[in-house]
């Protein structure tokens, strides 16, 4: 156990996309699957690792959050059960707090996660942002993430008809 | 948000949505890439499955017959559009496929995601039919014509596996009066998909002999299962001894004598064997000397198991395994057993005579150190009457 803590002390460089070298130790990064196998292809070499896609600022934050959880076991398997990967609800204050930041921002940490290959964090990430989504309407919608209304008008008395099926109202009207 | 997302990353977020705002969202803007993300195709299971129970899948060749409904509380029927009609030999086939949702429990469903499942197989089995020529009639008050009995079935196999791949089962799944590639094809379904089925009730399977190589690629199936349920006798032998067959719990029902049943009893993996006969008359099925026999082989089994049981749980150095044997086996002769019930799980091993069920109850005196192993008439298990059991062997530990 000695040993192992000891590894996990271990100081390993990483390096972003503008040039900015992070130490971490091994225990902070396990979480990066792509980091722990970069690091067994380089074995002992004390080189940065180059992450050519992920910016200094997204990298910064992306290892204060894993500094947070570094003491997390891996959570479950989510998707071996696919209603488990419906709730969206079961997210921490303070990951709360990390996530509530600008789109463009919050993308940045869903990409970079993504590309580290950092599961709990792209679980989280993708959780807010279906939060973002839930309970809004269409025009909301737009007004949110800046989506245009490109639809004709001949589409949208199409799209009408196609979806009159999921409006009770409509339905109800018709009955 | 999602100009710079790619599929996978906005199917990520879209699975974590209820249907109502993942439809919202696609319609937010008619750029291709984030719709067909967002709703996927029908062969993906990315979108949130509908949690359900309890799926029931009927088929008939009568209009006449109606799938009874009596077991389930709340149905909600899809009239999925297989009824069909056959012209070369006016058979007919009617597939209807019902389940349960729990409205007022703790994963209610939206409404609309369920009428968009029903399009959905509209449209999905109106562009195959398409596909195949202008010369098949779709759609003339629920009735389908095809040119043969394949094109029903093909149709039939292409909606079930549709919709495994929606919903999410819990509970069971019945199958009733349903034959050939329709059971084979919702054993794959089952299989291939992510339910949490626990019990698989099968009822009156029409399959072939040909059928019997199919079970090695239904194995995982099968083995997934707590609980099978079987009221037939066609393909039992197959089925019972097949490898692939393993579920701790088995409960079948054999019509007449039960020969099928019996010739295979001995070699049946499961832990718990129920078996009752189709009409419940055991006079029907008197036992001869062969199938004595092969009870007595299953009682033989029987008690290896009680004696494991007692071997695990209590460690006792006295234990005479002969002198059990024989015991149980005079208190039980093979001519008068008519089902064998093992419990081991809670010391409770249950021998249904042809006049009583009776209890075999493992437990352990503290007072004296030793393991008793009761017999009691099941009708006086939650009595006061606990003192009419009849010690059948002590232990001491």
């Amino acid at each position: 156990m000695a040993a192992d803590g000891d590894s996990m002390d271990r100081i390993v460089k990483i390096k972003s996309k503008d040039g900015q070298i992070f130490d971490v130790t091994l225990g902070t990064i396990k979480k990066s699957k792509l980091i722990m196998t970069m690091l067994e292809q380089l074995g002992d070499s004390t080189d940065a690792i180059p992450l050519p896609n992920v910016d200094g600022s997204t990298l910064k934050k992306v290892i204060e959050w894993l500094e947070h959880h570094k003491e997390e076991p891996e959570p479950a398997e989510e998707e071996s059960d696919p209603l488990r990967m419906r709730i969206s609800t079961d997210i921490s204050e303070w990951d709360k707090t990390f996530f509530d930041v600008e789109q463009s921002v919050l993308q940045a940490y869903i990409l970079a996660a993504n590309y580290l290959s950092i599961k709990p964090l792209l679980d989280i990430g993708c959780k807010t942002v279906a939060n973002m989504i839930k309970g809004k309407t269409t025009e909301q919608l737009r007004d949110l993430f800046g989506l245009e209304d490109d639809f004709t008008d001949e589409e949208r008395a199409a799209i009408k008809r196609e979806y009159a099926w999921a409006d009770d109202e409509e339905n109800q009207a018709a009955a | 948000m999602f100009d710079r997302l790619n599929d996978y990353l906005i199917r990520q977020v879209v699975s974590r949505l209820e249907f109502e705002d993942a439809l919202k969202l696609s319609l937010c803007c008619k750029e291709k890439r984030l719709l067909r993300s967002a709703l996927g195709t029908a062969s993906t299971a990315h979108w949130p499955p509908v949690s359900a129970y309890n799926l029931h899948i009927y088929t008939s060749n009568s209009w006449c017959e109606t799938p009874t409904k009596e077991p389930f509380r709340l149905l909600l029927d899809l009239n999925v559009p297989i009824n069909s009609i056959s012209r070369n030999n006016s058979q007919m086939l009617l597939l209807h496929m019902a389940f349960e949702v729990d409205e007022n429990g703790q994963r209610p469903q939206p409404k609309d995601m369920l009428k968009w499942l029903k399009r959905e197989i509209d449209l999905a089995a109106k562009s195959m039919i398409d596909d195949a020529g202008e010369a098949y009639r779709i759609y003339e008050n629920h009735k389908s014509i095809y040119p043969t009995c394949c094109e029903m079935i093909h149709e039939a196999s292409h909606t079930i596996r549709y919709l495994m791949s929606r919903f999410n089962f819990d509970t069971r799944v019945s199958v009733e009066k349903v034959g050939g590639e329709l059971f084979w094809t919702i054993l794959k379904a089952v299989e291939s998909n992510p339910h949490n089925v626990k019990e698989l009730n099968i009822h009156h399977i029409y399959a072939k002999k040909e059928d019997e190589y199919r079970f090695a690629q239904t194995q995982n199936c099968f083995s997934s299962f707590n609980k099978i349920c079987i009221k037939t006798d066609e393909l039992l032998p197959a089925l019972l001894v097949n490898p692939a067959f393993k579920c701790r719990y088995l409960e079948v029902t054999v019509r007449d004598d039960g020969k099928d049943f019996f010739s295979v009893l001995p070699n049946i993996q499961s832990e718990i064997i129920r078996q009752t006969f189709t009409f419940g008359n055991f006079q029907a099925a008197q036992l001869d000397d062969v199938k004595a026999s092969i009870i007595l082989q299953k009682i033989v089994t029987t008690t290896d198991r009680i004696i494991r049981y007692v071997q695990l749980h209590f460690n006792p150095v006295n234990l005479q395994i002969e002198t059990f044997q024989e015991k149980l086996l005079s208190r039980f002769p093979p001519e008068s057993v008519r089902n064998i019930m093992l419990a081991p799980g809670n010391g409770r091993f249950s021998v249904e005579l042809t006049t009583t069920i009776q209890w075999l109850i493992i437990s352990k005196c503290h007072r004296n150190n030793s393991i008793s192993l009761f017999i009691v008439n099941k009708k006086y298990l939650t009595s006061t009457q606990r003192q009419k059991s009849r010690l059948l062997l002590e232990i001491n530990i």
